[in-house]
Parts: C-alpha cells; sequence; structure tokens
C-alpha cells in the first residue's frame, strides 16, 4: 500500500501542495488532471527522483521519503519510456537484474519469462531504436515488471500513440494488472483512458488533489466546477444569485434541483439530459430549447442547446437516427431532480 | 498593353534568378577563398623545403628530442585534462552550483586569455607564490618539463570540459534517472548510461584536446622557457630555428606539427564515418 502525506514542493514550472493519497494494494489508480497540474511531479516523488519539501511517503508502512530511487523497489515508466538506445532489448531488460547481481542465465531466463508473458519474445534481440511507440511500451514494462515490483508507476504511458494502438495497450495493461496483481499508478490527462483502467481516480489539479475515489464515484459525483470540467461537463451552472444577470432559466434549473444543492454550484452530465420532440413535462425540469448545433463524435452525437442558458446533451446514434435532430429544431429538455448534482464553486 | 504584366513578371522572375546566382556564387567564393588561402599557405610550406633537407631535419637528434618530448607532454596533459573534464563537466551539467554562472565563466577563461598572459599567470603562481614550498617538495615548475604539461594542461582544460559537457548535456536525463529507479546508484547509473551515450562526444574532445595541445606554444614558452634539449617542444624548436636564422629546419618542423595536425584530423573523421564517433 502506498500512503503519500502531505507532500510538498516546488520546482519552480511545477509544484505540489499538501497531496494526500493513498493506493491500496492491488488498486489500479490513475491520477488524471490536465497538463501542468503537477501529476507527473507526484509520480516522480514517489519513485524518488525528488525528495518533497515537507510530508511523508509509505510503501507497505514504511517510510521511504529519504530513500534514494535505487532502494524504493518501485516500478517507474517514463512518458518517453525512457530504454537505453546503446542496449538491445534483452540488455534492457535484465538492467535492473545486473544491478541486483543476478545471474547471467537467470537474468535471461527472467527476461525470457517475462517477454512470453508481454508477446515480445520476438524482439529481444533488437536494437531498441527500431521498435514502434507499442513495442517500446512493452520493453519498458517488461523491464520494470522483471524486477518483482510492489508498485508500478506509469507517466502517460498511452499518451505518444495512436489510438488503434492505445486501445489494444490500455486492454493489455488492464490484463496485465489482473493477471500480476499490481498496484498501480497512473498518471494521465485523459479522463476517457482513466475511466476505462482504473479502479479509482485521484484529480489533479495545479499541484492539489481536488477529489479521490472509485471511477464511478468521480464519474457520478465530481465535488467541484474543476473535477466537472476535467470530466467533460459543460453544463455546470453558477450559484443561483452569484449571477444576477443571467435569464429566468436559472430560477428554473434551480428550482429543479434536489434540496442539497441550493446555495451551490449545479452541473448535469450531458447523457443524464433527454430530448424529445413534443412536450413530455415528465422531468423536474422541462423546457423547451432551440438546437444551435449538432456534432457528431462517432458512436454519439453531442447536441448543442440554447434554453436561454447554452446546454448540451447527447444522443446515441439511434436515437439521433429517431429524433433526426438539425439545427434551428425547437425540441423538449427534460431533466429529472436526480441528474442535478452540488458543486464547490473552484 | 496585354504584354505589360508579363513583362513584368519575366522581369522579377530574372531578378530572383539574379539573386539566386549571386547568393550562390558568393558562398562558393568564400569558401574557395579560404580553401585556396590554406592550401597556398601548406603548399608554400611543402615547396620552400627539399625533400633532402626536409628527411636529414627530420632524423636530427634535436628534432627526435622536441617530438619525442612534444608527444609525451600532450598525451600525458590532454589525459589529466580528460580525466578531469568528465566529473567537472557532469558537475556542470547536473548540479545546482552556487554562482554557476561565475564558474562557467571561469572554466571558459582559458579560452579567451591570451596565451602569453596565460603561461605568465602560471609563472606568477608557480614561481612566485607556490615556486618555494613546491621547490622544497622536490617539483618546481617554472622551465622544467613538468611545467609544459602544466601549462598545456591549463590551455586546453576548457575544450575538455565544454567538449565532454556538450556529450553528458546531449544524453536524455530521464535515461539515468529511470537507471536509478531499476537499482543503480548514481555512480552505476554514470557508469552504465551516461558515459557509453556520451562516448563519443567525450573520444571527440579527446581528439580535439590533444591536437589543440600540440599547437599551445605561447604558455608554455612564457612558463617553461625555450631551452634547447630541456624544454623544446616542436612548436618552440620551430621559434628557435627561426630565431637564429635556420629557416630550413623551422619549416621542417612546421611541415611535422603540419603532418600530425592533419593525422588527427584525418583519424578524428574516420572515427566519425565509422559512426564511432558522433
Amino acid at each position: 500500500m502506498l500512503e503519500v502525506e502531505g507532500i510538498s514542493i516546488d520546482l519552480g514550472e511545477f509544484a505540489l501542495h499538501d497531496v494526500t493519497l493513498t493506493v491500496e494494494q492491488g488498486q489500479y489508480v490513475c491520477l488524471a488532471g490536465p497538463t501542468g497540474a503537477g501529476k507527473t511531479v507526484l509520480l516522480e516523488c514517489v519513485a524518488g527522483l525528488h525528495r518533497p519539501e515537507t510530508g511523508r511517503i509509505l510503501l507497505n508502512g514504511f517510510d521511504m521519503t529519504d530513500l534514494p530511487p535505487e532502494s524504493r523497489g518501485i516500478g517507474y515508466v517514463p512518458q518517453d519510456y525512457a530504454l537505453f538506445p546503446h542496449m538491445d532489448v534483452l540488455d534492457n531488460i535484465t538492467y535492473g537484474l545486473v544491478e541486483q547481481a543476478v545471474s547471467g542465465r537467470e537474468a535471461q531466463q527472467k527476461a525470457e519469462s517475462i517477454a512470453e508473458l508481454l508477446q515480445i519474445s520476438h524482439l529481444l534481440h533488437r536494437d531498441v531504436t527500431t521498435l514502434s511507440g507499442g513495442e517500446r511500451q512493452r520493453v519498458a514494462l517488461a523491464r520494470t515488471l522483471v524486477l518483482d515490483c510492489s508498485l508500478l508507476l506509469l507517466d502517460e504511458p498511452l499518451s505518444a500513440l495512436d489510438s488503434a494502438t492505445t486501445k489494444e495497450l490500455s486492454l493489455y495493461l488492464a490484463e496485465i494488472h489482473r493477471r500480476l496483481g499490481l498496484t498501480v499508478l497512473h498518471v494521465t490527462h485523459d479522463f476517457a483512458e482513466a475511466f476505462s483502467l482504473a479502479t479509482h481516480i485521484a484529480v489533479c489539479h495545479q499541484g492539489r488533489l481536488l477529489q479521490t475515489g472509485t471511477v464511478e464515484n468521480v464519474f457520478t459525483q465530481p465535488n467541484c466546477r474543476t473535477v466537472a470540467s476535467f470530466l467533460g461537463i459543460s453544463n455546470v451552472f453558477p450559484k443561483y444569485g452569484a449571477e444576477p444577470e443571467t435569464c429566468p432559466i436559472m430560477h428554473h434549473i434551480h428550482g429543479a434541483c434536489t434540496d442539497h444543492c441550493h446555495g451551490r454550484c449545479v452541473c448535469v452530465r450531458p447523457d443524464q439530459i433527454r430530448l424529445s420532440r413534443d412536450n413530455a413535462s415528465d422531468g423536474a425540469l422541462s423546457v423547451e430549447g432551440t438546437v444551435k448545433d449538432v456534432r457528431w463524435f462517432g458512436p454519439i452525437h453531442e447536441i448543442v442547446l440554447d434554453v436561454g442558458v447554452p446546454l448540451v446533451a447527447t444522443l446515441s446514434r439511434q436515437e439521433q437516427q429517431e429524433l433526426n435532430v438539425q439545427a434551428g429544431d425547437k425540441l423538449c429538455v427534460c431533466i429529472d431532480r436526480n441528474a442535478f448534482h452540488a458543486l464547490d464553486d473552484h | 498593353m496585354a504584354e505589360a504584366p508579363a513583362l513584368a513578371q519575366s522581369r522579377s522572375s530574372g531578378r530572383h534568378a539574379l539573386g539566386e546566382r549571386l547568393f550562390q556564387y558568393s558562398a562558393a567564393g568564400s569558401l574557395a577563398l579560404e580553401v585556396l588561402f590554406i592550401g597556398a599557405v601548406c603548399v608554400a610550406l611543402i615547396l620552400y623545403v627539399d625533400t633532402h633537407t626536409f628527411f636529414s631535419a627530420l632524423v636530427a637528434e634535436e628534432t627526435l628530442f622536441s617530438v619525442k618530448l612534444t608527444l609525451a607532454t600532450v598525451t600525458i596533459s590532454t589525459g589529466i585534462s580528460m580525466l578531469l573534464a568528465i566529473p567537472a563537466a557532469y558537475a556542470l551539467s547536473n548540479y545546482r552550483i552556487p554562482f554557476a554562472s561565475a564558474i562557467d565563466t571561469l572554466v571558459d577563461l582559458p579560452i579567451v586569455l591570451p596565451p602569453v598572459a596565460a603561461g605568465l599567470a602560471l609563472l606568477i603562481l608557480f614561481g612566485y607564490y607556490l615556486g618555494d614550498p613546491m621547490e622544497e617538495m622536490g617539483l618546481f615548475l617554472p622551465h622544467s618539463q613538468a611545467g609544459i604539461i602544466v601549462a598545456q594542461f591549463f590551455g586546453t582544460m576548457t575544450f575538455a570540459v565544454r567538449s565532454v559537457r556538450a556529450a553528458i548535456d546531449s544524453v536524455n536525463p530521464r535515461l539515468p534517472a529511470v537507471a536509478r529507479t531499476l537499482g543503480s546508484n548514481k555512480w552505476r547509473a554514470f557508469r552504465r548510461v551516461t558515459l557509453p551515450l556520451a562516448r563519443n562526444g567525450i573520444i571527440a574532445g579527446g581528439v580535439i584536446s590533444w591536437a589543440r595541445c600540440l599547437g599551445l606554444f605561447g604558455p608554455v614558452v612564457m612558463f617553461c622557457g625555450a631551452t634547447r634539449f630541456h624544454t623544446e617542444i616542436l612548436p618552440t624548436a620551430i621559434f628557435l630555428n627561426n630565431s637564429v636564422g635556420r629557416l630550413e629546419e623551422a619549416v621542417a618542423g612546421t611541415l611535422l606539427l603540419l603532418v600530425l595536425a592533419v593525422l588527427t584530423l584525418v583519424v578524428f573523421k574516420r572515427l566519425g564515418s565509422r559512426g564511432i564517433l558522433f
């Protein structure tokens, strides 16, 4: 189990402020957040590449804040994989085993075994500079996993890959996590990647952790505007009365909210907004909206509406085929009371 | 009237072609001028001495002494320069050093310091201030062969540090960092990752430093004097022969230095073409 207790560090361009995070044994935690949030700095602190100015880092109850990286037993795969270009794949994989004074024959056997697991046996004698992005990632993983680390740190491992390879490798990472029972802390700026892989998510912004929880918890109950924004929830409405110039629809929106929302910002996920052509007032909020734009994102359509304030809804391909929504259409917009979610205003 | 735009376009195109040709000719002309100048200097040297004088000067006892002394001192001073340059360059490249900018400037000083001034400064330090205590220890550097090594080291260490630093800077800092997470301590990460990756630049630095040492005259003559069969390295021998009117011997020595310089460059470029350098 990894425990990060109130660590702070200022590296000039990037900083962490009083970050506390726990990763339980076997969890796959995605540290998500926009670029420049300090995610990589946190990962590098855990790996031992930076010493935090305050706070502690414990692994399985042992304080390793002052330990150098080589004494931590933590696997680290950086964003560019950092394969050693003067060594072939086999030498890269056995690098750590050589440091552990494992005999040549045993090191080779272990390397072959991990290569087989990661399906890179055919690459063992290749020059690393000739590998594709996906192959490089697998080799970097093999180099780390061969050391039987208690914690695996992955820094944006899928960010430099094309979408097909990203999908293939995210399935592959999930499979490796499941088969080896690894504890993983994975940095990403892509919330879709985080949701597809993680058991838990920690959202980082400007050097602070804003929310941690299960994937379901963070997805359905973002705790503040920044997290909602990172999750791609564009329907965030300010505190009622905070912006008196806003149109009367805000009164209806806040009137439709559940009690715990009152006096706070509210958001509605686009997938929780129902659109219909007839005036079916079966939601807490039922208003007419004008379609401003229809955007196609493969399996879903994003419908941009004007209900007095901008509102974004999503329709599946089938729903769009049934409704055939076009820009300029007038639609009935229905939102259930429990679809409104209160947010802190930061 | 209809031909006017076509005419203007044709004129503009002509001006464009003329401009391109002028640029091409001026670049090629400058290069040709430089090649001719260097070539003329070399050819003048070669034409000046006849073969008989050249070979007899080459096998003369004095020439052989200066060649041996030159090769020995140059090799030792380059070796010392490189041995110190590798950790010094690593420190400059990796550590947050207080007054880093001032230290960086100081390291560059031997390059811009006039060679004669450098020699005089060494003489003041090792003669006036440290002369007596060092003499008591049996090591008096001014006007000695050991002093030649010190003067050459002073004149070449900046080249060594700069080239090694450039080589270390070219290594992705994430590589030794990852090596440490894989179990290497700082020294092992340097030895197994940084050093092999910086090897080409380090060898290049060594070759260039050696070549630079070979022709160093100012600091050596100021610090160690120009005593025949004692502190007479090749550049000193050329100076001495020229000053007493033995021009053939001076030119023979110069040609020898020229051959050594060309050989150094050939080795440097051969290593490069075989991928050992760069």
